[in-house]
């Protein structure tokens, strides 16, 4: 590896890539962000395969529009911002995927709590917006925060404590069980004021 | 608590630039207030610092098995990653350049920093891997008619042929020397050993079998010496031929091979 490139800041290296296509500047860019886009993965997938293919598919945006990082941030913030955003389209395609089987299920009137515990959740995932919209003074900040982690990115309890820098799981467990609950009322709520 | 205005959530860049320090005192004031009353925007730079420092967990590194991962990796990014990006020659609004970051989601900070789409003139050496594909057959196709041409029936013979090309790599130096074993040996090998001028960080061992089918692969080997394991031990036939070769890597570029040799472990 040329030690000039060792040396160079991520945005010289983006300018390299950008300007000449420049592979061994793709490579030190690729050896700096493997591992933090490959874990970030990690806690959307839980499981390593998955990961894997995620990781492959962000570089491959990455280094097709490179050339579209204008520079007002960090490189490194960019690129947290398409890894974010790609692993939320896999999560959505993935959800789409569960809830048509969902519908099928449903159909055939198979009663199963576990199931119908799901709907709940995908239902919430659909309302998100609206229902952050409308959580006004009832809902503590860490609630919320812990919600739409554990709703809108499918993170386990473990990455969430991690997020907020609680202190353990059980806190952040009880914040989720918290925010569930306020807003299944609240969704209670808006649909007698609806009807 | 605020009342929640998704209308008036500050632009992401201005909201990364927050994060990393970077806007004046008075926008930092106005920043802070849409904080204190948005829940989306305070998680926005929460991940990001999530992110920054997802490397130092070495608990979710081992959970999520990072050393497979990282091997792996490699692997796609000279496999995959590398010719994607050098065969794309897409049109500008095209899917691939339009997506990138895409994910339709709210306005402002929550709607992503959309990327230009990539330039179809930019001077990219497109095409440069065109041709890859066919490499491996041709070259499978020569090292056939070679072994065909050359191998007795009776004492299985190797000529040295860049069987590296077979398995689809791209053609280097060939300056790794094959040491031992070479030819015929009276006894399993209890070592592979080879030299090379230059140094390298990494190896990759791989035994195959006369028809070509990996017996063995071996990556990351820090030395010129690979001590043989019980398991390979057990692969390893007496009376019958194998190939080997060695790979060497600086950092992830396979930067040195071996020709292949062979040996065969006589009764």
């Amino acid at each position: 590896m040329n030690t000039n490139l060792r040396a160079a800041s991520d945005e010289e290296l983006t300018a390299t890539v950008a300007g000449q296509r420049s592979d061994a500047a793709c490579e030190e860019l690729f050896r700096r962000y493997q591992q933090k886009i490959y874990l970030w993965c990690y806690t959307y997938t839980h499981d390593v395969d998955e990961a894997i293919d995620l990781t492959q598919e962000i570089f491959v945006k990455i280094f097709d529009n490179i050339s579209g990082f204008a520079g007002r941030s960090r490189f490194s913030t960019w690129v947290y911002r398409v890894a974010r955003n790609h692993c939320l389209s896999a999560l959505d395609v993935r959800r789409d995927h569960w809830r048509r089987r969902q519908v099928a299920l449903d159909r055939i009137e198979l009663v199963d709590e576990s199931n119908a515990e799901r709907v709940r959740k995908a239902e919430l995932r659909d309302d998100l917006d609206v229902l952050l919209a409308a959580a006004g003074k009832r809902m503590k900040d860490d609630e919320l925060e812990a919600f739409v982690l554990h709703h809108r990115d499918g993170l386990t309890v473990n990455e969430i404590t991690k997020v907020l820098g609680c202190t353990n799981a059980t806190g952040a467990r009880a914040l989720i069980q918290n925010a569930r609950r306020k807003f299944q009322r609240m969704g209670f709520d808006r649909m007698e004021h609806d009807g | 608590m605020a009342e929640r205005d998704a209308s008036k959530h500050p632009q992401w860049e201005t909201l990364a630039a927050y994060a990393e320090g970077g806007v004046e005192p008075s926008q930092a004031t106005t920043i802070e207030g849409h904080l204190a009353g948005c829940a989306q925007c305070r998680l926005e730079i929460k991940q990001l610092a999530r992110f920054q420092n997802i490397d130092n967990d070495e608990a979710l590194c081992e959970e999520a098995d990072w050393p497979r991962a990282r091997f792996a990796l490699a692997r796609r990014f000279r496999e995959k990653i590398t010719p994607a990006i050098a065969d794309v020659d897409q049109p500008p609004g095209s899917a691939a350049g339009a997506s990138a970051e895409s994910t339709a989601r709210s306005t402002d900070a929550h709607a992503g920093e959309r990327t230009t789409e990539p330039d179809a003139d930019d001077g990219r050496p497109r095409g440069r891997f065109a041709l890859r594909w066919l490499m491996p057959i041709a070259a499978a196709a020569v090292v056939t008619l070679v072994l065909l041409n050359t191998i007795p029936d009776s004492e299985p013979l190797f000529v040295e042929t860049t069987l590296d090309v077979v398995r689809g790599g791209e053609s280097v130096a060939q300056t790794i020397v094959l040491e031992s074993p070479v030819g015929k040996v009276d006894a399993c090998p209890q070592h592979f050993r080879w030299s090379m001028a230059d140094s390298c960080d990494s190896f990759t061992l791989e035994i195959f079998t006369p028809d070509l089918n990996v017996l063995f692969h071996q990556a990351d080997i820090r030395d010129t010496t690979y001590a043989v394991s019980d398991s390979l031990r057990s692969l390893l036939a007496v009376d019958r031929s194998y190939l080997w070769s060695v790979e060497g890597y600086i950092g992830l570029t396979l930067s040195a091979g071996s020709t292949s040799g062979w040996f065969t472990i006589t009764p």
